[in-house]
């Protein structure tokens, strides 16, 4: 029933937990479910309370000093019955409805019971469930048939309601001594163990014979299954220049480039200069919808894995809608009110307002009141928004997230009539490829579902490409840019920074790779394009977001933050440059 | 109720400063046809500094903004303000489309001419009163600067093409502003500097509970205790942007409790007054949980009042 990971409800659940402990300023270590699924709502607050009177580190401490045990889980089970017992009479005198609601969890318990199957009842533990069944019972004022040590158990359980923390603790110890026979105490430090993080240390730039591009199949919730190896095709010009295999994997991977031969290399002559002299671009329209009959096999691989990585966005999107769509209202409701001051309203004709003096003889000779002048309801809008969307290989483990983050702000954008553009970046075989997700004068949002990461990422490339993109769309620059890009400040590519013709060359990452995208960014802003970013990363990287976006840029671990942390970014955006 | 100067009184404010508001009175008093503009508070103020550090400006002929999340009773204090100075009101909402013909005054036709159809700050300024500003950072900016010679030392309107209107000397003007929710700006620094700056704080608990029984004499005070803990965990959890804050009503709250002395059940009362406030199905659920979490649903008159 207890367990240390958090699905679903697990928002509703963490609010009982924090509203219980009058704070939210921590992580609970536990959520409490029903085997069924249901958020238990009286078990959460349990969990509360437990932080309200308790030392939860020192507490956490202590469950962490069994959980190598097989029986780990049990003891959890065990233990939270009698922390129960505690923070109830604790928490009675302040909160007298905690009877009712101990009662209704009683009455919960044996109603949940009675609906599940005989699997189910077989998977749990008869051990745990008797403890359960006999302390319940009590609350509703049943009989309690337990004898032996299993009553004695059962007592031992009810903790008292005078316990301070290190009589807790004590009495946990005492709990195991009796009953189990062993005393797991507390640890000096508390383990931790990261899977992720284990798997992103093993993983480093390997120059090899080819290079795949491969979508993980993970849950998008940060934990990996699978390892992702990412090679690097040796060059020719400059000792690694991509040539025509390469250029027929990206076309078998993203579909033939927007642009023609002729505009492709105007580009190319114009972007891929200097440090980036060995680079290609790429531009597409989304195109693929799965493997196709004669693609190249391990284009056939990438594309059905990028398949199945949008039915992973789909699905993510549907398990968090009620979030998602709480996230579209406020953030829409925030930017509308912003951009407003940023929309010109029409002028239109009223019986008040501003006397047009030209007019004003109307009023006597044809008896016409509509001689005054007024704002409208019509706006004049010249902001245009694109979003940038960082694709690679680093946004593995969030490529849920960051699809459905794409997706509130495309949503909450179209919202209030504001054109936004969503593109990705990722760098593979020399080429970086900017996809489209999204045409500005695309209503629906859906599209930025397609959004899966893998490669590496030339940042300062991509960011020039883009903003010569924008420019294309508005040569007359009659329009104001903003552009955002969802990063993690982390410019990392296989491709080094040409130097002179000489073969070699610095490799495009760390320090120098940060300075290369600074100096993009910084030509943008010149160029009247505001940039600025989203920053969903590690914070080893916050550095790097500073040094390349300045203060212009807002940091989001949680789509719960996306409204907030958006609408200031845009407020600090428009403060700093209004529109013309 | 009685007069609020008597309820300053009871919460132990200073002796001077309400002196100074009764010399204010005395000194200007209201004439027949702005008398019913006058408020007659339904709900005090409570927070003896405040109260003082407000009072203080108003008698030093300064303006005033309050500025403070939802629920920390910025308007009822301005209400309370003007009863206590016992000036009339004119009460202006601001919003993202307001300008300067909103505040001031437009242009009109009444049938035979075009005349000037004055504002609320115009009557507010020429008439003298107290004009409440409220969301004063909702407006753009340039709206606002209409305001700059009403506000400062000019204390005068240039209606332009009409007339120079003077401010009259007991004339305020208090601002009201929630700072850094969504859709507020930053006010800039021409307007800002030409109020004194009162940051308003969240009620406490035990000036909750006082506002309650103040309010109903005759509520259970074990109830009444876990109404405002109720309360205080909406407003913990707004802070921490789980929920907006449109469930975190004071007047909402305040509200159910006269609806269940009324005969309904507190969980009736609490989801049309508290509950219900927002629209979202979600945040509903969220807020329904706090409420059950303290208040039985079927707690009723019997047992809430004595």
């Amino acid at each position: 029933m207890i367990r240390r990971e958090y699905t679903g409800n697990a928002r509703r659940a963490r609010n009982y937990i924090w509203n219980a402990a009058g704070r939210y300023d921590f992580e609970p270590p536990y959520i409490a479910f029903y085997p069924t699924g249901e958020v238990d709502m009286y078990f959460n607050m349990v969990i509360g309370l437990a932080v309200k009177w308790f030392d939860m580190d020192y507490l956490t401490a202590f469950f962490d000093s069994y959980r190598s045990s097989r029986s780990a889980d049990e003891y959890d089970e065990f233990l939270w019955l009698g922390i129960e017992n505690c923070v109830f009479a604790k928490e009675l005198p302040e909160r007298p409805i905690l009877a009712q609601l101990r009662t209704d969890r009683a009455n919960d318990f044996f109603r949940i019971q009675n609906s599940l199957s005989r699997q189910q009842v077989e998977m749990q533990s008869m051990a745990v469930y008797d403890q359960q069944a006999a302390r319940w019972s009590e609350v509703l004022g049943r009989h309690v048939l337990l004898a032996g040590k299993k009553r004695k158990m059962y007592e031992f359980l009810k903790f008292e309601g005078n316990l301070d923390t290190e009589g807790l603790v004590a009495r946990m110890n005492e709990f195991f001594e009796e009953f189990f026979h062993f005393t797991p105490g507390i640890s000096e430090e508390k383990r931790s163990f990261r899977f992720a993080d284990s798997l992103r240390r093993g993983f480093g730039k390997r120059r090899g014979s080819s290079e795949k591009l491969m979508v993980r199949t993970a849950d998008g919730g940060g934990i990996t299954d699978k390892d992702v190896q990412l090679t690097h095709t040796a060059g020719m010009r400059y000792g690694f220049a991509p040539d025509k295999k390469d250029e027929d994997y990206i076309r078998a991977c993203f579909g033939d480039c927007a642009y023609s031969d002729a505009e492709m290399r105007i580009l190319e002559e114009a972007l891929c200069t200097d440090g980036d002299a060995a680079c290609r671009l790429w531009v597409v329209k989304p195109q693929r919808n799965g493997a196709e009959a004669g693609a190249l096999i391990n284009a056939q691989d990438f594309l059905t894995k990028a398949a199945e990585q949008r039915r992973r966005n789909e699905k993510y999107c549907e398990k968090n809608a009620l979030m998602i769509n709480e996230s579209i209202k406020r953030l829409s409701a925030a930017l509308g009110t912003l951009f407003e001051s940023y929309s010109r309203h029409l002028p239109e004709k009223a019986r008040a307002g501003r006397l047009v003096a030209r007019n004003a003889y109307r009023l006597s000779v044809v008896h016409d009141p509509y001689v005054f002048l007024r704002d409208g309801d019509e706006t004049e809008n010249n902001l245009r928004v694109t979003l940038l969307l960082d694709a690679s290989m680093s946004r593995l483990y969030s490529q849920e997230k960051i699809a459905a983050e794409a997706y509130v702000i495309a949503s909450s954008l179209e919202k209030i009539h504001i054109p936004l553009e969503i593109l990705s970046y990722r760098t593979i075989r020399g080429f970086t490829v900017i996809e489209k997700l999204k045409e500005s004068a695309e209503k629906r949002a859906d599209s930025v579902l397609r959004y899966t990461a893998g490669g590496w990422n030339r940042d300062s490339l991509a960011f020039r490409t883009v903003g010569r993109m924008i420019r294309e769309g508005d040569p007359n620059r009659r329009q104001s840019h903003i552009l955002l890009i969802l990063t993690d400040a982390s410019p990392n590519d296989s491709m080094p920074i040409a130097s002179g013709g000489l073969i070699g060359g610095k490799e495009y990452e760390g320090e120098l790779s940060v300075r290369e995208a600074r100096k993009a960014v910084s030509a943008l802003r010149e160029d009247g394009i505001r940039t600025s970013a989203i920053f969903l990363g590690s914070s080893a990287h916050l550095d790097n977001v500073h040094q390349i976006f300045g203060k212009e840029y807002v940091r989001i671990q949680t789509i719960a933050q996306l409204a907030d942390g958006v609408s200031k970014l845009i407020a600090m955006i428009l403060r700093e440059s209004p529109p013309d | 109720m009685s007069d609020i100067l008597d309820f300053l009184r009871e919460e132990g404010v200073s002796e001077d400063l309400i002196r100074g508001a009764e010399e204010f009175r005395g000194r200007y008093p209201v004439s027949e046809e702005y008398r019913d503009r006058v408020p007659e508070p339904q709900y005090y103020y409570y927070g003896k500094e405040t109260w003082e550090m407000a009072l203080a400006v108003l008698l030093a002929g300064r303006n005033l903004l309050l500025a403070g999340p939802k629920a920390t009773g910025k308007n009822v204090l301005c209400e309370n303000l003007a009863a206590a100075f016992g000036q009339p009101v004119w009460n202006v909402s601001f919003h993202i489309n307001m300008d300067a013909s909103y505040l001031i005054g437009t242009d009109t036709f009444d049938g035979t001419r075009v005349t000037f159809r004055p504002g609320p700050i115009y009557l507010c300024a020429d008439r003298g009163g107290f004009g409440v500003l409220d969301e004063i950072n909702m407006a753009k900016n340039e709206s606002l600067a209409v305001l700059h010679s009403a506000l400062d030392f000019r204390r005068a309107i240039d209606v332009p093409g009409y007339d120079l209107i003077r401010v009259k000397p007991q004339t305020r003007f208090i601002g009201t502003m929630n700072y850094g929710y969504a859709g507020t700006r930053e006010l800039n620094e021409a307007l800002s500097s030409r109020f004194a700056i009162l940051s308003v704080p969240e009620i406490s608990e035990a000036d909750l509970d006082r506002l309650i029984k103040k309010s109903f004499p005759d509520i259970n005070p074990k109830i009444c205790t876990q109404f405002v803990k109720l309360f205080v965990e909406l407003m913990r959890k707004t802070e921490k942007a789980e929920i907006s804050d449109r469930a975190l009503d004071l007047r909402g709250l305040l509200d159910a409790l006269s609806l269940i002395r009324e005969g309904l059940t507190a969980g009736q009362a609490l989801r049309m007054c508290i509950v219900d406030k927002t629209f979202d199905a979600y945040e509903q659920s969220l807020i329904m949980d706090v409420v059950k979490a303290r208040i039985p649903a079927e707690l009723d008159r019997t047992i809430s009042f004595e």
